[in-house]
């Protein structure tokens, strides 16, 4: 078996581990907030980048799996049961243990479902609305795919707007935090910013690990072959659509637990999360790291990502990204990590001083 | 019974009939051509074999199973391999990963064990590795092993794709026009190497317009004209029909 696939994943940890570190002797554990918000929603760009770059199915509408993952949890985890806690259902989850107590800062005590329930609901409510959707819409391809998916995206979003269930424009707050087994604790506590850092980033290793395999299977290989050509690769024994349907369900549920968690530790979520710019912004992100390339995706992610969560971009954030994807399409349609660019670039860069000189 | 019979196949688009009332059967380990000039339905008769097309109606009987309603994929399956007419490589990928893909039905490792890359799958995947690579040492592709499919000259794309095509072990080989754009010295290694894929016993149908490589090397040619069947024979009796003389050389009474 070839283990140098894996070896990228050490240099990601030594970094996380070196980062960590550092923030912490330099006094600026602040910074660590936003490399697991960078971390959370690496989890939506290396799922898309799975689906876009080696199956090459497009998705503009990468967000609103985030947000459904994000607003299940968040539904679950704050509406308060105590009224109906006499219901035969609620007191049956209740002494199965599916519900957990608590006391919010107004002292009023809330039952909720626990977050364990709400992460299971939440990828069981993913799996089945992107199984769902992605029955019909897969049978098209190219602009036609991204159009489907665009329309998906702004239902979800316009639903997540005006339900009152989901807090229609303010969103939900006061989200309960995480527990995992008493060990880490997923929240927005300032004192557990390392636990939450190391809890965040141990998600996105796991899932590195797991594309990572899959890209290098028999599956992956089938993945880049509907790629490559759709009708050679139906010839030879690839189903498209039993392919398709799987690394879109499998990306769409891996977007919802990056928005499940996202939700724990902020505490919050709003509609913005599911909106047409987000998805805009995760596909760009994906093209700047280079399609088929889940490293260059993720690297470029927390770049791309961290600069704009420090506020970096300033209140033209989301306009970078726009004239990102413009001008990756327009110079390096592989993104910047194509095998040739550095060479060009320092010959580029030789050119100029040695005309000079 | 015969190993593929075509009965009474149908097939049309809008108003042009492109195959009408086809039927011929195919004998094991023989190589049988489908001849006929531009727009005969040639290429239209074998997307009806291979799935990409279904027959408005007819039975396609493959090893005593029906496969006329079958998708390309499960076809596949059943081991039948094709080749198309304008080369369809996977441009993303390796020649060598492409060679792989060949594999792909002989192997199961699926999702699960995709995600966890589970021990038992290492052992398929290196006898995958260890097949692809003999293929291109068969077919003399070993030094490109590693560039993108894209990048080969055509006349070796055109064999890459016969060798992805004969690295899944097909028992019935589908090629369409596999000489088209190759010259003469490619062509007659061409010869040779199906006649060799013959005689390890697989099963070919050839659609191709070289006439000195379709009489040196098949058993049986059916000629096809406006999707009709008009004439089936050995290839001295084809030489000899008086119907595919004119299709190809014109009337005798033509005026001009």
């Amino acid at each position: 078996m070839n283990k140098k696939k894996y070896y990228p994943l050490f240099g990601l940890m030594a970094f996380i581990i070196l980062f960590q570190l550092f923030s912490s002797f330099s006094g600026k554990e602040f910074l660590l907030i936003q490399l697991t918000m960078c971390a959370y929603y690496s989890m939506v760009i290396i799922a898309l980048c799975t689906l876009m770059g080696y199956a090459g199915q497009i998705s503009l509408g990468h967000a609103a799996f985030f947000a459904i993952g994000g607003y299940t949890t968040a539904v679950l985890t704050t509406l308060n049961l105590i009224p109906d806690k006499d219901n035969f259902f609620i007191s049956l989850f209740n002494s199965l243990g599916f519900l957990s107590l608590r006391v919010n800062p107004y002292g009023i005590e809330i039952l909720h479902f626990s977050p364990w329930i709400a992460l299971v609901v939440a990828v069981v409510i993913t799996y089945v609305i992107s199984f769902i959707i992605g029955i019909p819409i897969l049978k098209l391809k190219g602009h036609y795919l991204a159009m489907a998916t665009l329309g998906f995206g702004t239902i979800i979003y316009r639903v997540l707007l005006g339900g009152k269930i989901f807090g229609e424009a303010d969103g939900i707050s006061d989200i309960p935090e995480f527990n995992i087994f008493n060990l880490l604790k997923i929240n927005g506590d300032n004192a557990d910013r390392i636990e939450n850092y190391y809890a965040a980033w141990f998600i996105v290793v796991i899932s590195m690990l797991l594309l990572i395999n899959l890209i290098h299977s028999r599956v992956g290989r089938a993945l880049r072959s509907l790629h490559g050509n759709e009708h050679a690769a139906n010839s030879i024994g690839v189903n498209p659509a039993r392919y398709k349907l799987f690394v879109f369900t499998l990306s769409a549920v891996m977007a919802a637990v990056g928005g499940v968690f996202m939700t724990h530790f902020s505490g919050s979520i709003g509609p913005g999360e599911a909106g047409v710019l987000k998805s805009v912004r995760y596909v760009a992100i994906v093209a700047v790291g280079g399609m088929a390339n889940i490293w260059g995706a993720l690297i470029m992610g927390i770049i791309l990502n961290y600069l704009s969560l420090r506020g970096y971009l300033g209140s033209y954030d989301e306009a970078i990204f726009g004239v990102i994807l413009v001008l990756i399409m327009l110079f390096t349609p592989d993104g910047i990590f194509k095998a040739g660019n550095f060479g060009s670039i320092k010959n580029f860069i030789f050119s100029k001083i040695f005309k000079k000189a | 019974m015969a190993y593929l019979e075509i009965k009474k196949l149908y097939r049309s688009f809008g108003g042009l009939q492109a195959v009408f009332d086809v039927s011929f059967d195919v004998e094991k380990g023989t190589i049988n051509a489908i001849i006929g000039p531009n727009g005969a339905g040639k290429t239209t008769l074998i997307n009806l074999i291979s799935g990409a097309l279904k027959p408005d109606s007819g039975e396609v009987i493959f090893n005593g199973l029906h496969i006329e309603n079958l998708p390309p994929y499960s076809i596949a399956q059943k081991g039948i391999s094709r080749t198309f007419q304008n080369i369809k490589l996977f441009s993303n990928m390796t020649v060598l990963e492409n060679i792989m893909m060949g594999r792909h039905v002989r192997t199961n490792s699926g999702f699960i064990t995709g995600l966890l890359n589970l021990p038992w799958s290492w052992k398929e995947e290196d006898s995958t590795l260890e097949k692809s690579r003999m293929i291109l040492e068969q077919f003399k592709l070993s030094e490109f092993a590693d560039r993108p499919a894209d990048s080969l000259p055509f006349g070796k794309q055109r064999i890459l794709e016969f060798a992805r095509a004969m690295s899944m072990d097909p028992e019935l080989l589908i090629l369409d026009e596999p000489a088209a754009g190759l010259n003469m010295n490619e062509t007659e290694e061409l010869a040779k190497v199906i006649t060799n894929v013959r005689n390890s016993g697989i099963t070919i149908l050839i659609i191709e317009h070289d006439m000195t490589l379709i009489m040196d090397i098949s058993e049986k040619i059916v000629v096809l004209n406006y999707g009709e069947k008009i004439a089936m024979g050995t290839p001295e009796e084809i030489q000899k029909n008086s119907d595919v003389i004119k299709i190809y050389l014109g009337d005798d009474n033509a005026i001009g």
